[in-house]
């Protein structure tokens, strides 16, 4: 349901914001087409193995891949097909920046995603759904930030050991995205883009509806799965407010 | 203190009776169990790291000045660990040198899966606290009509309620030995008392200024008819624990610590040094007033049980008006008024003002994480990218009508305001009860 609600609401978005500015895709879509020469790529603190792995060598590795030129709407997406060496130890917190036309790589454009420690390490595609963030779709207050995508960069958490295999890096539209969802692939997971929001988007009550949507969503989600703790937590609950009602109740019994 | 009825105390609270009183115990405790779950502060990550490390790998974090509350919450996590699964992944930290948690260590912290139930888990200790808290104001109060009124407030201070459940910090167990102490205090159980204010001393840093106070308090002319040995075995209780919550003694018998690092003291980490920022004029106000406190417990003839009340938060609420503070440190100083509260029902007004003008004046001054949606991230981390009040008073133009700084300040001013009301009103409550106390054996 929450996948269909994002391809639909892309698929709006993606409509609404279609430019008409030339595509000039340079990562390929062809599997193993991410590595040490691939064009526009730079990295920073981060090796290649042998066998094709990408690993922090400190704890501030990142990648920069530049030389798009995309109008937000065909990039509402970011498709990530990866594989890690080892099981992560804990969730793992990635960021990703895009630059635009106007401007380098800064904190106010970034999102913050988290990948799962129980994934394993099969290869897993990943999809993130950057047209839910206030400030890339940029679509609810600021029409000023409708600049083109121009690159984006990668940073690797803070955790050493982490060491992945990047097969695919495409930003993609709502129907790129549909068909993409139609490949065969071990696993597909929708990561949750975390970001930060300026004051005046506040002030939109369209903004504040989503977002605080979307976290109570998400907080409750999470709630739910801690199932036996969920049952002891409502436990104690229903037992002080059983004790309540029996203070209530036991009093109109005396009065009686 | 002795407990004497006042005309009003009674006054204006007809409705709570014994059973309404059962009713708000229980749905403070329902409002408690609700919000253990939901929140915290990056500094729940760094403190659960320290206890799970001293649990697993005896390392033991001695130059923190924070034995007994480690020691507290280390005794429920030893029961309680078994329902944390996974206990590696979520505390396990590569260099616990530097110990403290940062955001993005925390983000990772609070999107594991059980987070809920370690967060309830790892707040238990502080919940207890509280309860034992709001226990020993029950007793110390008479257990009687003005004892509920005071519970009753005790259990929906927001400050506590912030400080513990929201910000999930600790600070109900150095409130909870405090309480304790003035209880045995009051009860005449002086070295029992000395092991509850120590056990308070070592549990925050900021506690050791009961020391002294309470020292002074044991050599005063009020102290005079009580037994002098177990006068002096308090005061060897209470100088002993000051000296090992400053490091001149060291529990594990070195001076490095379990890293092999020269074990420091409060001074020496710059802990104090929110003390003299608040300088007006040439003087050191919080030490002035302090020093002042010391010289007139010294000096009084009052009966302990009557001192030690008003003499403990005359030291919190002056360090409180004269330094700099972060919101939940604030959750210090409402036992006091709670005590007076029994007996005074109009300490509510400066009581709610103080409430009031506490949350706007830190909603208005706040940072990373203090009064944010961030404090909600274990819910979601949508929260912790919500804006915070300065922000949204910035965007929303109010500034053009009244600045920012000067908003907190007038807010600061009232919260000010409201603490040094307080103040004064306890000393009047004391001296009356000291001149009734004179006059009855006068008479």
């Amino acid at each position: 349901m929450i996948r269909l609600l994002i391809v639909l609401s892309c698929c709006l978005y993606s409509i609404l914001a279609m430019g008409d500015a030339s595509r000039e895709l340079t990562v390929s879509n062809r599997p193993g087409a991410f590595g040490p020469e691939l064009k526009g790529l730079k990295l920073k603190e981060l090796k290649f193995d042998e066998a094709g792995f990408l690993k922090n060598t400190s704890t501030d590795g990142f990648f920069t891949l530049q030389g798009f030129d995309l109008p937000r709407g065909q990039a509402c997406n970011l498709l990530l097909d990866l594989e890690f060496a080892q099981p992560l130890f804990r969730p793992a917190m990635f960021e990703i920046f895009w630059s635009t036309s106007s401007g380098a790589f800064a904190e106010s454009q970034k999102a913050r995603f988290l990948v799962n420690h129980q994934q394993t390490i099969e290869p897993t595609r990943f999809i993130l759904p950057l047209c839910k963030m206030y400030r890339f779709s940029g679509n609810l207050n600021s029409p000023n930030l409708q600049r083109n995508i121009t690159g984006f960069r990668f940073d690797f958490p803070v955790n050493r050991t982490v060491s992945l295999k990047i097969s695919r890096f495409s930003p993609l539209s709502a129907t790129e995205l549909e068909s993409a969802l139609t490949e065969t692939v071990n696993t597909t997971v929708f990561l949750e883009p975390y970001e930060k929001i300026p004051g005046r988007g506040f002030t939109s009550i369209d903004v504040v509806m989503a977002k605080v949507f979307f976290a109570l969503e998400d907080g409750l989600s999470r709630l739910a799965g801690d199932r036996w703790f969920l049952l002891f937590w409502l436990t104690m609950i229903l037992i002080c407010l059983l004790l309540l009602v029996r203070s209530f109740v036991s009093v109109t019994n005396k009065s009686e | 203190m002795t407990v004497i009825s006042t005309p009003n105390s009674s006054a204006g609270c007809v409705w709570l009776t014994q059973e309404n009183f059962f009713r708000l115990v229980i749905f403070a405790i329902l409002l408690r169990i609700i919000l253990l779950p939901f929140f915290g502060h990056v500094d729940v990550l760094s403190e659960a790291r320290r206890i799970f490390f001293w649990d697993q790998q005896g390392i033991y974090f001695d130059d923190i000045s924070r034995n007994a509350t480690s020691i507290f919450q280390l005794m429920f996590y030893k029961v309680l660990s078994v329902f944390i699964v996974d206990e590696s992944t979520l505390f396990l930290h590569e260099n616990m040198r530097s110990s403290t948690a940062t955001p993005i260590e925390y983000f990772e912290f609070v999107s594991n899966d059980s987070i809920f139930r370690v967060l309830f888990i790892i707040k238990l200790p502080f919940f207890v606290a509280d309860l034992v808290t709001a226990w020993c104001v029950y007793q110390y109060c008479g257990k009687n009509h003005g004892a509920r009124r005071a519970t009753v407030l005790w259990l929906y201070n927001p400050l506590m309620l912030f400080a513990v459940y929201i910000f999930g910090r600790f600070e109900s167990i150095p409130v909870m030995f405090c309480a304790l102490s003035l209880l045995a205090l009051q009860r005449e159980r002086f070295v029992l008392a000395a092991v509850a204010i120590g056990l308070s001393i070592n549990s925050r840093e900021l506690f050791i200024f009961l020391g002294p106070v309470f020292v002074a308090m044991m050599f005063s002319r009020g102290a005079a008819q009580h037994s002098l040995v177990s006068r002096l075995v308090a005061c060897a209780i209470v100088i002993f624990a000051v000296a090992i919550s400053v490091q001149l003694v060291s529990l594990t018998g070195s001076s490095l610590d379990s890293f092999g690092r020269e074990v420091t003291s409060i001074a020496a980490e710059g802990r104090v040094d929110n003390l003299f920022r608040f300088i007006v004029g040439s003087f050191l106000m919080f030490p002035m007033i302090y020093f002042v406190v010391l010289l007139y417990t010294w000096n009084n003839d009052a009966p302990i049980k009557n001192q030690a009340p008003l003499m403990f938060s005359l030291v919190m609420v002056s360090f409180f008006v004269f330094s700099s503070h972060t919101a939940h440190y604030v959750s210090w100083v409402a036992l006091f008024p709670c005590l007076y509260f029994a007996r005074n029902p109009l300490l509510l007004k400066p009581m709610l003002t103080l409430f009031v003008s506490w949350f706007m004046y830190n909603l208005s001054i706040t940072d990373l994480g203090v009064f944010t949606a961030f404090l909600a991230s274990p819910l979601s981390m949508h929260f912790a990218g919500f804006p915070n009040f300065p922000q949204m008073y910035q965007a929303l133009g109010l500034s053009q009508s009244l600045d920012l700084l000067t908003f907190g300040r007038i807010w600061g001013t009232f919260f000010r305001a409201a603490l040094i009301y307080l103040a004064v009103q306890m000393s009047l409550m004391y001296w009356k009860e000291i001149r009734s106390i004179n006059s009855g054996a006068r008479t």
